[in-house]
């Protein structure tokens, strides 16, 4: 698959041993990440084609890329 | 005879099959650089590259305006086509429908919902249309 999932604050592509990149990989992740980020706000989810699903999921990326960057370790006193 | 069946006469050219493989890689999005493959994936993709690029020369499969592939059975005693529309959030639960570690079951889950056929249609599918409907598949999941 062309389009990359966001991992770490970055885009991503899966390696094999995460699963590799493929599309029930990729899509699958990007549709329960939309459902659960556009609460009420989704058409059908069975219905979804892979261009809307594609669609939702850029329009959380910048959120997404928040969200996962990684944080830095908080030092202790 | 050539391989798959009998001999036809090629309905497209090798440049226009290859151009039109591309096509329905764009469409569905699919990576077909093989310079990020391993060896192991690039084998597999050029299995069903190869299939695909022959049933397109044969005609058996045509890409339509949208880019989606449609496979008219060659061997079924009954020959009809097997349409491949775009995957919704449907094909992929239907994947998860299935047990860990059943993959041959949830590729035709998957396949069953992408061409809106029953699943009975595929286990009594002549081997020679399945392999080509595999090779199809397969460019999807692989």
């Amino acid at each position: 698959m062309l389009t990359p999932l966001v991992r770490g604050g970055v885009d991503a592509f899966l390696n094999k041993e995460e699963g590799g990149h493929g599309l029930v990989r990729v899509y699958g992740e990007m549709l329960l990440q939309i459902l659960h980020d556009y609460p009420g706000g989704l058409p059908n989810a069975r219905t979804l084609t892979m261009t809307e699903i594609r669609f939702f999921y850029d329009g959380i990326r910048p959120d997404l890329y928040e969200g996962t960057r990684p944080k830095p370790t908080p030092k202790l006193r | 005879m050539s391989e798959g069946g009998p001999l036809d006469e090629d309905k497209m050219d090798g440049e226009s099959a290859e151009a039109e493989f591309q096509r329905f890689a764009d469409e569905f999005e699919l990576d077909i650089d093989e310079k990020g493959m391993d060896d192991e994936d690039r084998q597999a993709f050029q299995a069903s590259k190869k299939v695909f690029i022959r049933e397109l020369k044969r005609g058996s499969i045509v890409v339509d305006e949208r880019g989606a592939a449609t496979y008219t059975t060659r061997f079924e005693t009954n020959p009809s086509p097997v349409v491949f529309h775009e995957p919704t959030g449907a094909t992929f639960m239907a994947s998860d429908q299935k047990k860990r570690g059943h993959d041959a079951a949830k590729m035709y889950a998957m396949i069953a919902d992408m061409t809106r056929q029953n699943i009975q249609r595929f286990s009594k599918m002549p081997r020679r249309d399945l392999k080509v409907v595999e090779s199809v598949a397969l460019l999807f999941l692989g």
